[in-house]
């Protein structure tokens, strides 16, 4: 299980088993998420409470021209949180190869203001949190 | 879900939709991405449509030149490995022709997806000649989004390179609502002059999201 999810009324949701199904967009919209309780590729977790929304990402790359041609490699995970108009998000790196600047399993955290949380531009995919 | 994306080169000489062109080695063919490569070259007999896989000295002696004026590559050629055959991407380049490239998206992204260039697959730096030799936007390698419209003659596209200079691939409309067919176009250009011949490999990549 990649994540689980805790509401406000204390009832849990249960997220998916891979990044390719992450059962993300399941999550019910009328309710509100207390935390979020992920699973990092070491086994370790990483939870984000309290926030007024949250949203999870994975990015992914194709290459089609150049001496690395790869089918899709997943590069990172993003897990962000909103509060107050600036998103906190932290980067779970799952993609490495010898002269990558980051490991698989580092995570980068950075605060960005809402609607530039991606490269400078916004995301979709927010649930609700408690306000 | 995940969203899935395949990667299409038009390579017949009929400017039009994948859905009416067609999928298949005369038409537009699949990228194996693991397989296939792009070779830019001025062309000769060696390094022409429907040629057999050129050798290291033929694609040299066939290499894009520097000239005292800008000068566009005047071929782009698939390296089909299915087929064991280069093929020509006639369309592509600074003329205006639209369905060139096409990027089948069979789902929604949580993102706007971008068309990049780095110098390897670590997507950290963009330094080779071709990529602007340290500065983006001086990147021989420009792309233009073609989707919504032919680009015009002599278009002029955005210049790829590194994560500051990139494309939009959906004209900065943000994330992909469902599955779309994305098409682009794309040439290099060498700058007048340039000083420094090169043999350079770039990685052409899509990046993009879901949640």
């Amino acid at each position: 299980m990649l994540y689980k999810i805790k509401f406000k009324d204390d009832t849990i949701f249960n997220g998916g088993n891979s990044l390719k199904d992450s059962k993300w967009n399941e999550i019910p919209e009328n309710k509100e998420i207390e935390s979020l309780i992920y699973s990092l590729p070491d086994g370790n977790l990483i939870i984000l409470r309290e926030y007024e929304a949250y949203n999870h990402l994975v990015e992914a790359t194709q290459n089609f021209y150049g001496s690395d041609n790869v089918k899709e490699t997943i590069r990172a995970i993003y897990l962000m949180g909103l509060e107050k108009g600036v998103v906190t998000s932290y980067r779970i790196t799952l993609y490495e190869i010898k002269d990558s600047k980051y490991k698989i399993g580092d995570i980068t955290r950075r605060e960005y203001p809402i609607g530039k949380e991606y490269y400078g531009a916004p995301t979709r995919g927010w649930k609700k949190g408690i306000k | 879900m995940a969203t899935n994306l395949a990667i299409y080169a038009n390579s017949t000489n009929t400017d039009d939709t994948k859905g009416n062109v067609g999928i298949g080695n005369d038409a537009f063919i699949l990228i194996d991405l693991a397989n296939d490569y792009l070779v830019w070259s001025e062309g000769s007999a060696a390094v022409a449509d429907d040629q057999d896989e050129p050798t290291n000295d033929e694609l040299n002696e066939a290499a894009m030149l520097i000239e005292a004026s800008a000068n566009e590559a005047d071929k782009l050629f698939l390296y089909d490995n299915s087929q064991l055959k280069l093929k020509l991407i006639d369309l592509a380049g600074s003329a205006d022709n639209r369905y060139v490239f096409c990027l089948a998206f069979d789902g929604a992204t949580a993102t706007e997806p971008t068309l990049e260039a780095w110098d390897s697959d670590a997507h950290t730096t963009a330094n080779y000649h071709c990529l602007g030799n340290g500065t983006p936007a001086n990147s021989f390698i420009s792309a233009v989004l073609t989707t919504g419209g032919s680009p015009g003659a002599s278009w002029v596209g955005t210049k790829i390179a590194g994560s500051t200079q990139k494309l939009l691939l959906n004209g900065g409309g943000g994330a992909l609502g469902g599955a779309t067919d994305i098409y682009f176009n794309i040439k290099a250009v060498v700058p007048a002059s340039y000083t420094q011949p090169a043999a350079e490999t770039p990685v052409l990549t899509v990046r993009y999201t879901w949640n």
